[in-house]
């Protein structure tokens, strides 16, 4: 005991959040392979169904990215709230995944 | 109204929100994002629940297959930009020391799950999609 060194995180924030962005990376890894079930399994591999396939793939790389950077951050011991940009560009991801199973269900 | 505009506003300049009120602590902020990344993954919930139903409920009429599939694809992507207005009200709302937001967007969206489950249980009965 110094008392340098602050108190422990009663509730392991750091660690919660951390393991929130690992979760949702996980899942949106799940919906992205999903994905590929139409132009591999059910359908052919369209044009369409390959693109739209490829779109929520790249939206969960960018997802996987900001996650990345994100996790980084969360290891000072009094992380800073989230930057503004990550936010748009996590949601932006899982937009751009809905307009790729749109573009499966409608065109593909 | 406004207050739609102002948050729509920031949504693309979220940077602006630290320029407001103080820094709340730390874990308040944390508990906001754990709050947004969950809503993030409901709204990857219903993507995936969209296009299970264009892939698995083969049974169903084009139609209302692919009426169900867009409902629920275009409500994973209001639970996206919901996740991001959210947030942005709930840190602007902690960094002013204000009451936290309220919301009808839970209640909305659980009446319209509700909805969708009862639509599909007919729909698979009445016509036995997943034969």
């Amino acid at each position: 005991m110094t008392g340098t060194v602050p108190p422990r995180d009663p509730a392991a924030q750091p660690e919660r959040t951390d393991l929130a962005w690992r979760r949702t990376a996980l899942a949106f890894a799940a919906v992205a392979l999903f994905a590929w079930r139409a132009p591999t399994v059910s359908g052919g591999a369209t044009a369409v169904s390959l693109t739209a396939a490829a779109l929520c793939t790249a939206a969960w790389v960018v997802f996987l990215l900001a996650a990345r950077g994100r996790l980084r951050l969360l290891r000072a011991r009094q992380p800073a709230a989230v930057a503004g940009g990550r936010v748009l560009v996590a949601a932006g991801a899982v937009l751009a995944t809905a307009a790729g199973g749109l573009l499966l269900v409608l065109l593909g | 109204m406004i207050g739609l505009l102002r948050a729509v506003g920031l949504w693309f300049s979220p940077g602006r929100v630290r320029d407001e009120g103080e820094t709340p602590d730390y874990r308040f902020s944390l508990a906001n994002e754990r709050t947004f990344l969950a809503w993030v993954r409901t709204g990857l919930a219903l993507v995936a629940g969209g296009i299970a139903v264009d892939q698995f409920a083969t049974g169903l009429d084009w139609p209302v297959r692919t009426a169900i599939a867009v409902v629920l694809l275009a409500g994973g992507g209001l639970c996206a930009v919901r996740a991001v207005n959210h947030w942005v009200r709930c840190e602007l709302a902690m960094r002013r020391r204000q009451d936290l937001p309220e919301s009808r967007f839970p209640a909305v969206l659980a009446v319209g799950t509700a909805l969708a489950a009862l639509l599909i249980a007919v729909a698979v009965v009445a016509t036995g999609a997943f034969r």
